[in-house]
């Protein structure tokens, strides 16, 4: 079963089920996966942290890159994961419009470095990461194997 | 949840009537770059999870060039124009005489396109500020090609920095004659919403 995470959510998966995301911009998608019991999360941030949405705290904390990684990983742990032996991977980060007024920053960077950051504080391990560039992602996480697969609009299809 | 207030009926309908003004006033500037009679379907309005907006646009992996200006000022928001592929690659032929390669916009193509959105957009803007009384400020247009999560994805960030759900102002568009068809999509601010409707009188 194809398991989709929308903009700002996470979900929590077993094999023989696939998380995907679809059409990553600037957004970061999250893949954490525990090989010893094949359970595995997916989160799409929006933001890096609650400073950027200071009107909207009760936000969800899957929308945000420093909150995403810890709410997944209890979603996994409730679910029967073993957390402590689970790796990371991440996709997504892209600078989507050429020529972005100044004050619009990059976004997908920012995002990327808080997921990242925030992965490090939880101990979980970043094997593997497809971020920045201009191009939107797809990517689709395969319980059985951790493979991550990214797909781009022209086709180009990578697995880290 | 200030966000979650639900706009009553009413209220959705004014703002659907102004998009409705909007997107005429643009379709109008639309043909005459164009010359090709451009028509417009009537606008439609929901509000949905920001999640869901990329399945109300037609699901997250169609390819589209999209056209996102912020507008600023007394309100605030986000407005795109969307065109599926193949009228891109029509439109492209028109005024460029030539068609998009490997899915990639050239110099010219991404200028064109941002041209389209500076005019069509600001006379999208220009109207509904005559209606409201207000100054709508739009920003410079930016331009990509890319699959539709993608591309409303920064828009959509934009939004989110405010709110969890959107209200999307949507016109459909569709040319007399040759292949070309997309929408305009409005989704302003929360609190640019509630103004808007106050100053239409049905708040």
């Amino acid at each position: 079963m194809m398991v989709s995470v929308g903009i700002g959510q996470l979900r929590v998966a077993r094999s023989p089920s696939r998380l995907l995301c679809l059409g990553l911009g600037s957004c970061v998608a999250i893949a954490i996966w525990d090989s010893s019991t094949k359970i595995g999360g997916m989160a799409h941030v929006m933001l890096p942290d609650q400073s950027f949405a200071p009107k909207r705290l009760d936000s969800p904390p899957a929308k945000f890159g420093n909150t995403a990684a810890k709410a997944l990983t209890d979603e996994m742990k409730k679910a029967g994961a073993n957390v402590y032996v689970s790796v990371a991977k991440i996709a997504g980060g892209a600078n989507m419009f050429r020529n972005v007024s100044p004050n619009m920053k990059d976004i997908g960077l920012e995002n990327s470095e808080a997921v990242k950051k925030a992965l490090k504080q939880i101990h979980i391990r970043l094997i593997a990461e497809d971020v920045g560039g201009s191009l939107g992602r797809t990517v689709e996480l395969d319980l059985d194997t951790g493979k991550l697969s990214v797909k781009n609009v022209r086709g180009l299809v990578k697995y880290i | 949840m200030a966000d979650e207030e639900k706009l009553d009926s009413l209220m959705i309908d004014a703002l659907t009537e102004a998009g409705n003004i909007g997107a005429g006033h643009a379709a109008t500037s639309l043909s005459k770059m164009l010359r090709e009679n451009i028509m417009n379907h009537s606008t439609t309005s929901k509000v949905v999870s920001i999640h869901k907006v990329p399945d109300a646009l037609g699901g997250a992996e169609k390819i589209v060039a999209g056209i996102y200006t912020t507008f600023s000022g007394e309100l605030t928001g986000g407005i795109l124009m969307l065109f599926p592929e193949k009228s891109v690659n029509t439109i492209s032929k028109i005024l460029c005489e030539s068609e998009v390669h490997d899915m990639q916009l050239s110099e010219m193509q991404n200028s064109m396109l941002c041209e389209i959105g500076n005019i069509c957009l600001c006379w999208y803007l220009d109207a509904i500020g005559k209606l409201i009384g207000m100054d709508l400020i739009p920003t410079p247009p930016v331009a990509a090609y890319d699959m539709i999560g993608a591309v409303i994805d920064l828009p959509l960030i934009e939004l989110g920095k405010v709110a969890d759900s959107a209200l999307v102002i949507l016109t459909e568009f569709k040319g007399e004659v040759h292949e070309i068809e997309g929408i305009f999509l409005m989704l302003p601010e929360p609190e640019s919403q509630k103004e808007m409707a106050k100053r239409l009188g049905v708040a």
